[in-house]
């Protein structure tokens, strides 16, 4: 009776190992990937934002607005929301066939643009903000009227462009499984090119 | 102190294409030799690659800023609308080359053939995905 109530108590203790164990596997994304995917993003986002802004015409007036050295700190802030938010989404699986359903990592893909695009239009109103209302404390009502907008805006922008960008990432996974397939072993090399 | 700011700016702008390009051409020449693994020469290229590339957007909008954007029916404008096209299609491109590196750490021993293979076109291809936009960038600066 008390060998088998030993053993169960083990067997349970094994389990419950195991368990943890593809948890812990689950939750860490794979460096290189969240590596890849955010630099990936950011530069897809960044064209995108660039090519409609010449376009449009109205990059010109814009770059002029802002000086060199808080645009390179902006773009470098940016880049580590969306590694942040790409470790997030990807914590939950990779983006590799099969890994999980296309489904969840628009969703996640989602909820991290928001964060992103809070974490991004946020701050910068806060500090924004924080100046103006040191400079004028009686702009404090207009200033928190703006950070509560600009942030919303910002959630909303950010989770579109977080799910077009999940797309674009599913797409691109997939035409890179086709193109580099996974074939039967091979140990043979071919010849140069 | 500004002059001196985008001279630096470009400096690193023109560092970070040299790492992508001699990198690219590095990894090409790599997967055509056929006597060692060549994936840990690709995963440190792609590390690079992506930083790099992060660094060149960056700059590359300094300079875009130092020079002053012209307007989208210019001449120059459309060059830039080529160049800026020509970027992003290279993105892609190189998602898919860097996503396809990621997978071959699942396989076990040698690299396989087809992937070789397929690894090998894609890296030409960067090279001179590359090479195009360093002369849509030269025409821009100099044209």
């Amino acid at each position: 009776m008390g060998d088998r109530a030993s053993r169960d108590e083990t067997e349970s203790a094994d389990r419950a190992e195991v368990e943890s164990a593809d948890r812990a596997e689950v939750e860490s994304a794979d460096p290189f990937e969240v590596w890849t995917v955010a630099t990936f993003d950011l530069a897809a986002f960044s064209l995108v934002v660039l090519l409609s802004g010449h376009l449009s015409g109205a990059l010109a007036g814009t770059l002029t607005g802002l000086g060199t050295v808080p645009g390179l700190a902006a773009f470098g802030y940016l880049w580590v929301l969306v590694l942040v938010a790409v470790r997030w989404v990807l914590s939950d699986g990779g983006i590799a066939e099969g890994n999980r359903s296309v489904g969840s990592l628009l969703i996640r893909g989602s909820v991290g643009g928001g964060g992103v695009g809070v974490g991004l239009v946020g701050s910068g109103v806060l500090v924004g903000g924080a100046v103006a209302v040191v400079r004028a404390p009686g702009l404090l009502a207009t200033v928190a009227f703006v950070a509560l907008v600009g942030t919303v805006v910002g959630a909303v922008v950010g989770a579109v462009a977080g799910a077009a960008l999940a797309v674009c990432n599913v797409a691109v996974a997939r035409v890179s499984e086709r193109v580099v397939p996974k074939t039967e072993p091979d140990y043979s090399s071919s010849s140069s090119s | 102190m500004a002059s001196a700011l985008h001279l630096l700016v470009r400096l690193v702008h023109v560092l970070g294409m040299a790492v992508l390009l001699g990198g690219s051409v590095l990894t090409w020449q790599t997967l055509r030799a056929d006597d060692r693994d060549p994936r840990p020469v690709l995963r440190r290229y792609e590390w690079l690659f992506w930083g790099a590339l992060g660094v060149l957007i960056a700059t590359g909008v300094g300079n875009l800023g130092a020079l002053g954007p012209p307007g989208p029916t210019t001449r120059w404008g459309s060059v830039l609308t080529v160049k800026l096209l020509v970027v992003t299609g290279f993105v892609v491109l190189s998602g898919v080359r860097s996503l396809a590196v990621g997978r071959l750490d699942d396989d076990s021993g040698a690299i396989r053939a087809i992937a070789r293979d397929r690894l090998r076109i894609l890296y030409a291809a960067t090279g001179w995905a590359l090479g195009a936009i360093v002369a849509l960038a030269e025409v821009l600066a100099h044209g």
